[in-house]
C-alpha cells in the first residue's frame, strides 16, 4: 500500500466516523443544524479526497449525499428516518470501498438512483413553491453590497512586508473602513503570508483614491478591488486543525529510542560515579532529568482518548437495537479519558461483546419493560473514569439483570463450585462464575444466564493486559461490568527468535544489529567460539547451549543478534529470526523467579507463552561456561 | 467430627488426594513450553486463559518412575500464584472424617486415609510447591 493510500484510508475513516456520528445525532433531532452541516462538510471532504485518488465510486456516492445534505440545509428536503437509513447505507458503502472491499456496481447504481429520485422529488417540490429561492441560497458567502475586497500584491523581496501591510490597515482603520483581512491580522503581523493579502473594507466612494494611496506606498507592486467572482468561496470549509498525524511506526521508534536513552543514561551514570568527577555527575544529573521528561512525554503521546474507540459503538447499538426490536438510549461518558493506545485497542472487541450482550440479553423488549413497570426505553451507559493508578471502564444497563440462581445451578452442574462452597461466595464472586470457559462455550448459556457469550473472552483479554473484571447485577434493575485497567502497560519492542524448536524473545533495547553468518565464519579461540565482524573479534553466545536445548543440530547458516553489554559486543547465536513484535512483559514469579538467563515471560500472538531472554544474564553465563 | 473432602487422582497406579479447598480447577493436559535451566520437576509453563501457569511433574517431585503419560492438570494456588500438578487420571471426590496424620519421612506426604479398602495418600501441597 502506498503512503498516499494509507493516509487516505486513515483520514477517510476519521471523516466517516464524524459523519456517521452526526447522522445518528440527526436521527435523534431531525432539525439539528450542526449535524446537517457536519455531514455535508464531511462528505464534501471525502468527495475531494476520493476524487484526488481517482476513486470514482466513492466520489459519486459522497457527491450524491453531499447534494442531499445541501437540499436539507436549504430546507428543500425534510429529514425522515428513511432518509437517515439511506445516509447510513451510503456511509457503509463508502466505508467498504475505502477498505477496498468490492461492491457490486448495480448496488451502487440503485443507491444513486434512489438518491436521484429524492433530489428530483425535492426539485419539483421547490419549483412549485419557492421559485426564486435557489440563487440566493447557493451562495452563502455572497458579499453584501456594502463590502469590497482590496487585493494587495507586494513586490518581490520586500523587507518588512508586515510593516507595509500594517500601514495600509492602520490607514483604513483610521478612516473607519476596515472590516477584516485574509489572512487574519495576527498572521499578517507575523508575516505568515506570501506576497498577497486581501483586505475587506466597507464600500466607499473614495475607493479609487484609497487604491491610489496604497499603490503609492513603496514596495507595493499592485493594489486593486476584486470583482465578486474572484472572491474565495470555500472559506466556509476552513477547519482549524491543532493536531497532526504521525505514523504509529515513527511513534514506536521514538519510544524505543527513548528507552534506549534511559539504558544509556544508566551506563553513563555508572561511569560518572566510578570516576567521582563532580562536574560530570552534576551535568549528568540535569541531562538525566531531561531524559525522564522526554520519556514521560512519549508515554503521554501513546495515550489516546477512549472516545476513539467508544465512538464506534453508537452506530452498532443502533443497528443491534433495531434488529432485536428494542428501544435503547445509549450514553457515552468520559470519552476524553486517556488510555495507552495498546490497551485501548485490545479493548475494542471485548467492549463490543459486552455491549452486544447488554442489547441482546440485558435490555428487555418494550412490552416486557412496560410489564415490569419500567420505561419503554432501556438505557445502556458506557463510561470511562479515572481512578487512582488506573482507569475504570463501566458498561451498565438497566435491563433484567443476571439470574443468580441459574448461574449457581449451572456452575454446580459444570463442577465449577460445589454446593457448600457457594454459600461462602460473595455476590460478585457468583456473577464472576460466568467468566469461566464452561459458561462461554456452551450454547444453552444464552437461555440460562442470559449472558456468557464472550464474557470469558473479555476476562481473558483483561488478564493479559493486567486488568480485572467485576460484575454486579440486580434482578430487574440491571447489570454492571466494571473493567479496571492499568494506565500503561509494560510493553517492550522485541525480536522473536527460534532456537532449535523453541521460541525466545530478545528485547530490542539490547540489540545493536542482526547478522546472518555461515558455519565457516565461526572460530574457536581459547576454547570460546567467536566470529569476526568488521575486523573485530566478537564472542559468540550459543543460546541453544545456554538454554540446554534438545534437538539441536549443526547447521550451515546461523543468525546472530549482535548485542551490547557493558560496552562490549556479543553475538547471540540463534537459528532464525521470526519477527519483531511488541509484547507485554509478565514478571517471573514464585517458582520461576531467579532462573538464570530469563527476564520475564510473555504470551505470543499464537497463544503460546515464550520467555524473554535476560541478555546480560546469558552473556555472563556464557563467560562462565 | 468435621467431614473433609478430598479430590483423588491416580499416579502410576496409586491413589493420591488433595484437600478440595486447595484446588481451583481441573483441566485436561495442554501443551506448554519447556523452562530452560529450571529444576527438573518443573515440567513446563502453559497459557491458562491469559495466565502463565507452571506445571509441576508430581512423578519427578515424588520420585516415581514414569511409565504412562499424564492426562490431567490439577490447578491449585500458592501465594496468589497458580500452579498445575500433572496427574494420570482423576478418581473422584471422597468424604473422610479424619486424616491419619502419620510421622512420614516424606515431607511431601501429609498422611494416609483408607476408603473402601483402598489406601489414599494425602499430599502436602505447601511443601510440593516450593522452590527447592
Amino acid at each position: 500500500m502506498t503512503n498516499y493510500e494509507e493516509l487516505f484510508i486513515s483520514e477517510a475513516e476519521e471523516y466517516l466516523e464524524q459523519v456517521s456520528d452526526s447522522i445518528l445525532k440527526l436521527e435523534k433531532d431531525m432539525n439539528d443544524v450542526e449535524a446537517i452541516n457536519s455531514i455535508f462538510r464531511g462528505m464534501h471532504t471525502i468527495k475531494g479526497m476520493a476524487a484526488s485518488m481517482g476513486y470514482s465510486s466513492i466520489t459519486k456516492i459522497s457527491h450524491s449525499i453531499e447534494d442531499v445534505m445541501d437540499l436539507i440545509r436549504s430546507e428543500k428536503l425534510q429529514v425522515s428516518s428513511e432518509l437517515v437509513d439511506l445516509l447510513l447505507k451510503g456511509t457503509d458503502y463508502i466505508q467498504s470501498l475505502v477498505h477496498k472491499r468490492e461492491i457490486d456496481d448495480n448496488i451502487i447504481k440503485s443507491f444513486l438512483k434512489v438518491i436521484d429520485s429524492i433530489k428530483t422529488g425535492s426539485e419539483t417540490f421547490k419549483e412549485n413553491n419557492q421559485v426564486d429561492d435557489k440563487k440566493d441560497r447557493k451562495k452563502p458567502e455572497k458579499l453584501s453590497n456594502s463590502e469590497k475586497v482590496i487585493k494587495i500584491i507586494f513586490a518581490d523581496d520586500v523587507v518588512l512586508k508586515s510593516a507595509r501591510a500594517f500601514v495600509v490597515i492602520k490607514n483604513l482603520q483610521d478612516k473607519n473602513l476596515y472590516i477584516k483581512s485574509e489572512p487574519d491580522f495576527d498572521s499578517i503581523m507575523k508575516e505568515n503570508f506570501k506576497d498577497e493579502i486581501e483586505l475587506f473594507i466597507k464600500d466607499t466612494p473614495q475607493i479609487e483614491t484609497i487604491i491610489e494611496q496604497i499603490k503609492g506606498i513603496p514596495e507595493i507592486k499592485d493594489a486593486f478591488v476584486l470583482k465578486e467572482d474572484e472572491i474565495k468561496k470555500d472559506q466556509e470549509i476552513v477547519i482549524e486543525k491543532k493536531d497532526i498525524k504521525v505514523s504509529l511506526e515513527r511513534l514506536d521508534n521514538l519510544q524505543n529510542y527513548a528507552s534506549e536513552l534511559v539504558i544509556a543514561r544508566g551506563r553513563l551514570q555508572q561511569i560518572a560515579y566510578s570516576l567521582q568527577n563532580e562536574e560530570l555527575i552534576n551535568s549528568l544529573n540535569s541531562t538525566s532529568k531531561i531524559i525522564s521528561n522526554i520519556q514521560d512525554e512519549i508515554m503521554k503521546i501513546r495515550m489516546v482518548p477512549v472516545g476513539q474507540v467508544f465512538d464506534r459503538y453508537p452506530r452498532y447499538i443502533r443497528d443491534l437495537s433495531n434488529r432485536f426490536k428494542k428501544k435503547i438510549n445509549f450514553v457515552i461518558k468520559g470519552r476524553d479519558i486517556e488510555l495507552d493506545r495498546a490497551i485501548l485497542n485490545s479493548l475494542a472487541d471485548p467492549l463490543l461483546h459486552l455491549l452486544k450482550n447488554a442489547v441482546d440479553h440485558g435490555i428487555e423488549t418494550p412490552e416486557e419493560r412496560l410489564k415490569n413497570k419500567k420505561g419503554e426505553t432501556g438505557s445502556i451507559v458506557l463510561e470511562a473514569k479515572r481512578v487512582k493508578n488506573g482507569v475504570l471502564i463501566i458498561v451498565s444497563d438497566d435491563g433484567k439483570g443476571l439470574d443468580r440462581n441459574k448461574i449457581i445451578e449451572k456452575a454446580i452442574s459444570l463442577n465449577l463450585v460445589d454446593e457448600e462452597k457457594v454459600q461462602h461466595l460473595s455476590e460478585s464472586d457468583i456473577y464472576s462464575l460466568i467468566t469461566n470457559e464452561g459458561f462461554s462455550t456452551k450454547e444453552e448459556v444464552n437461555d440460562i444466564s442470559g449472558r456468557g457469550v464472550g464474557v470469558g473472552a473479555v476476562y481473558n483479554v483483561l488478564k493479559q493486559i493486567g486488568g480485572t473484571l467485576e460484575i454486579m447485577s440486580q434482578k430487574n434493575k440491571g447489570t454492571t461490568f466494571t473493567l479496571k485497567l492499568p494506565l500503561t502497560l509494560a510493553i517492550i519492542k522485541t525480536l522473536i527468535v527460534k532456537v532449535s524448536d523453541e521460541t525466545y524473545i530478545i528485547p530490542l533495547s539490547h540489540i545493536v544489529e542482526t547478522i546472518d553468518i555461515r558455519k565457516e565464519d565461526i572460530f574457536t579461540i581459547m576454547g570460546k567460539e567467536v566470529f569476526i565482524l568488521r575486523d573485530e573479534v566478537v564472542p559468540l553466545v550459543r543460546l541453544s547451549n545456554i538454554f540446554k536445548c534438545e534437538n539441536t543440530e549443526e547447521k550451515e547458516k546461523y543468525s546472530i543478534v549482535l548485542v551490547e553489554v557493558d560496552d562490549s559486543f556479543y553475538g547471540i547465536l540463534v537459528d532464525n529470526f521470526m519477527e519483531q513484535s511488541e509484547v507485554v512483559v509478565k514478571p517471573l514469579k514464585g517458582i520461576l523467579s531467579g532462573i538464570h538467563g530469563l527476564a520475564g515471560v510473555s504470551i505470543l500472538n499464537n497463544g503460546m507463552p515464550s520467555f524473554i531472554v535476560d541478555v546480560p544474564g546469558v552473556v555472563s553465563m556464557a563467560k562462565e561456561e | 467430627m468435621a467431614n473433609e473432602q478430598y479430590i483423588t487422582f491416580k499416579i502410576e497406579g496409586k491413589i493420591y488426594g488433595i484437600n478440595i479447598t486447595e484446588i481451583i480447577d481441573i483441566y485436561e493436559k495442554m501443551e506448554g513450553i519447556r523452562i530452560p535451566n529450571a529444576e527438573n520437576y518443573i515440567e513446563s509453563v502453559i497459557n491458562l486463559r491469559g495466565d502463565v501457569v507452571v506445571l509441576i511433574s508430581l512423578k519427578k517431585k515424588l520420585k516415581i518412575i514414569k511409565k504412562v503419560e499424564e492426562n490431567y492438570i490439577v490447578i491449585c494456588e500458592k501465594d496468589k500464584e497458580k500452579y498445575g500438578l500433572l496427574v494420570d487420571n482423576i478418581e473422584g471426590i471422597i468424604n473422610v472424617s479424619k486424616v491419619k496424620e502419620e510421622e512420614s519421612e516424606d515431607e511431601y506426604i501429609k498422611g494416609f486415609v483408607e476408603k473402601d479398602g483402598k489406601e489414599i495418600i494425602i499430599l502436602n501441597l505447601k511443601n510440593i510447591i516450593n522452590k527447592n
